[in-house]
């Protein structure tokens, strides 16, 4: 089924097709029909061209006005990039939301990218693919909303494993351990990492829920 | 006019309250963690505070100094607070903050007690009096003494502020007080003649007022406390949908007592309507509001002009703000006849 329909977000920015990247078919199937729902224009990506993340990502604007992209894009050899990894790279350009399994090793995954990706679909119905778009689309015109907006603040080290440093935010509300990953630091930060250090990061402190945290900027 | 402004901020659940003249400006309380204050900091361009007032040192009033003091957005030059080490890992991450500023002399002064008799100069006529806790309550620390079989908490010391505008009662600032708290304060020669105020901050976001609380006695609390204070005008700082606040009991017990004063919450309570406004929310001021991405604002962050007592100021509970109530809560709490 072709879309007839023209979903306008933040006001003014038209959206009439939007990409689905997935690597499995069937679930690219399954999309299809949910964009068809929205009467937009639904296009498949079957295989990821040129392969690089870059380039495709440098040739999505030219293919349709949104994205819907899943995480996982490596099975089967689809993709030689994840799917937060390209949505990030989209950020400004062309309104692209993340599907995700929800499981927590993806969250850790998607984490070092989530200050790029406005939109992380917990569910995929028409109601939250149309209200992802527009939350994109909002934060390329508005900027940042309070849940998503960084602010520099501190950062507690509780326990330093061999892949994963696990801290938590004074600042925030809960007292969730973090588990990031020693490559999500900058060598500088990296080095000085020991168990009850206090350093300093940009986060979302306006997040409600871990999932939606992110880090950047780290400082000693 | 002062120009001088009283502001809640709707910071979900927690309390903070801004009160700023035409020279300075002071934090009561700092919200939670959840970048709330920093958020209003910056919209409202407020370049620094001059004191900061954390009434006791519970997560939802402290957090949001560990915010501010590591952003780097605002200076603050002064910090009173009462002390409670037993807070545990977020009250020495407070203090790790306060050290590095301390140090770089960002903070000015850092005083470990907030108590009567101290007052802030706010200029512009406005000050910000300490009614409680007293000295003594103070040095005792939270869990060291009993009234009337009850072990006060931190909530029992927490500081009690009454803001001042040439000399009148403007507002009163109870932080999380409880029962407990609120008989030693009122068993203090003098001060009951002093709790008079025309705008009411209602301690502990309308929660239970005290850890064995009973519908009853938190409506006998209420109706007390409102009894004492006179408010024309209370107020609630609550988070939607976080700790089942205001209590309808207390609610009741404010009505008993006062069946014409005018009732504000900075977020809808779900005990006035269970489903989610639908939209966006058209009625609140363009003011930063923790509530509004998410639709859970009723009257979202609430400023009022710092006057004279005497003076009308705006209230809740009329114009758009009723308007909405009519639309989203019928049956709200503020809206039931005592």
């Amino acid at each position: 089924m072709i879309g007839e329909m023209t979903l306008v977000l933040a006001g003014s920015r038209e959206v009439s097709s939007v990409l689905v990247v997935d690597d499995e078919e069937d679930a690219r199937r399954s999309y299809s029909w949910l964009i068809s729902d929205l009467d937009l224009d639904p296009r498949l990506v079957d295989a990821p061209h040129p392969p690089s993340l870059e380039a495709f990502a440098d040739r999505i604007p030219g293919l349709a006005d949104a994205v819907l992209c899943d995480h996982h894009l490596r099975t089967h050899n689809y993709a030689q990039f994840n799917g937060a990894e390209l949505v990030s790279l989209l950020y400004e350009r062309v309104p692209a939301v993340l599907c995700t399994r929800w499981e927590e090793r993806d969250i850790d995954e998607i984490r070092p990218y989530l200050d790029r990706i406005p939109a992380l679909l917990r569910r995929t119905d028409e109601e939250s693919l149309r209200r992802g778009l527009e939350s994109c689309a909002r934060e390329f015109v508005e900027g940042r909303p309070p849940s998503r907006r960084p602010w520099r603040t501190q950062v507690h080290v509780q326990e330093v494993e061999r892949d994963t440093v696990y801290v938590n935010l004074p600042g925030w509300t809960s007292l969730h351990m973090f588990g990031l990953r020693h490559a999500a630091f900058p060598p500088h930060v990296r080095d000085a990492l020991t168990e009850d250090l206090r350093l300093y990061a940009e986060v979302n402190l306006g997040a409600e829920a871990p999932e939606d945290v992110y880090f950047r900027a780290w400082t000693l | 006019m002062t120009g001088a402004t009283f502001t809640v901020v709707d910071v979900a659940h927690g309390s903070c309250v801004i009160v700023q003249t035409s020279t300075r400006a002071a934090a009561v309380d700092a919200g939670p963690g959840n970048g709330a204050l920093l958020s209003y900091l910056t919209e409202q361009r407020i370049p620094a505070l001059d004191y900061v007032l954390l009434s006791h040192a519970d997560d939802d009033h402290v957090q949001g100094l560990v915010a501010v003091l590591a952003s780097g957005v605002a200076p603050v030059r002064e910090v009173r607070v009462n002390s409670d080490s037993t807070k545990g890992r977020r009250w020495a991450s407070l203090m790790h903050e306060v050290e590095r500023a301390t140090g770089s002399r960002e903070i000015e002064t850092f005083l470990p007690s907030l108590t009567r008799p101290t007052a802030f100069d706010l200029g512009d006529g406005v000050t910000l009096e300490v009614l409680a806790p007293g000295p003594a309550q103070s040095a005792t620390g939270p869990s060291g003494l009993s009234h009337d079989g009850e072990r006060p908490t931190s909530n029992s010391l927490s500081a009690v502020v009454l803001v001042q505008v040439e000399g009148q009662p403007a507002a009163l600032l109870p932080g999380d007080l409880d029962s407990a708290g609120f008989e030693i304060l009122i068993a203090y020669p003098g001060i009951i003649d002093r709790l008079q105020a025309p705008l009411l901050v209602f301690p502990h976001h309308g929660g239970h007022s005290s850890p064995t609380a009973t519908a009853s006695s938190d409506e006998r609390f209420a109706e007390k406390l409102i009894s004492v204070v006179c408010p024309e005008i209370v107020l609630f700082s609550l988070g939607r949908r976080q700790h089942g606040t205001p209590r309808p009991a207390i609610v009741r017990g404010i009505r008993r007592a006062a069946p014409g004063v005018r009732i504000g919450c900075t977020q809808l309570s779900e005990h006035c309507a269970t489903e989610d406004p639908p939209g966006e929310p058209q009625h609140l001021s363009t003011v930063f509001a923790q509530g509004r991405e998410a639709g859970r604002c009723c009257t979202g962050t609430v400023t009022v002009p710092l006057v004279p007592a005497g003076t009308e100021v705006p209230a809740p509970g009329v114009g758009p703000h009723l308007g909405f109530i009519c639309a989203s809560a019928p049956r709200a709490l503020c809206q039931v006849a005592p």
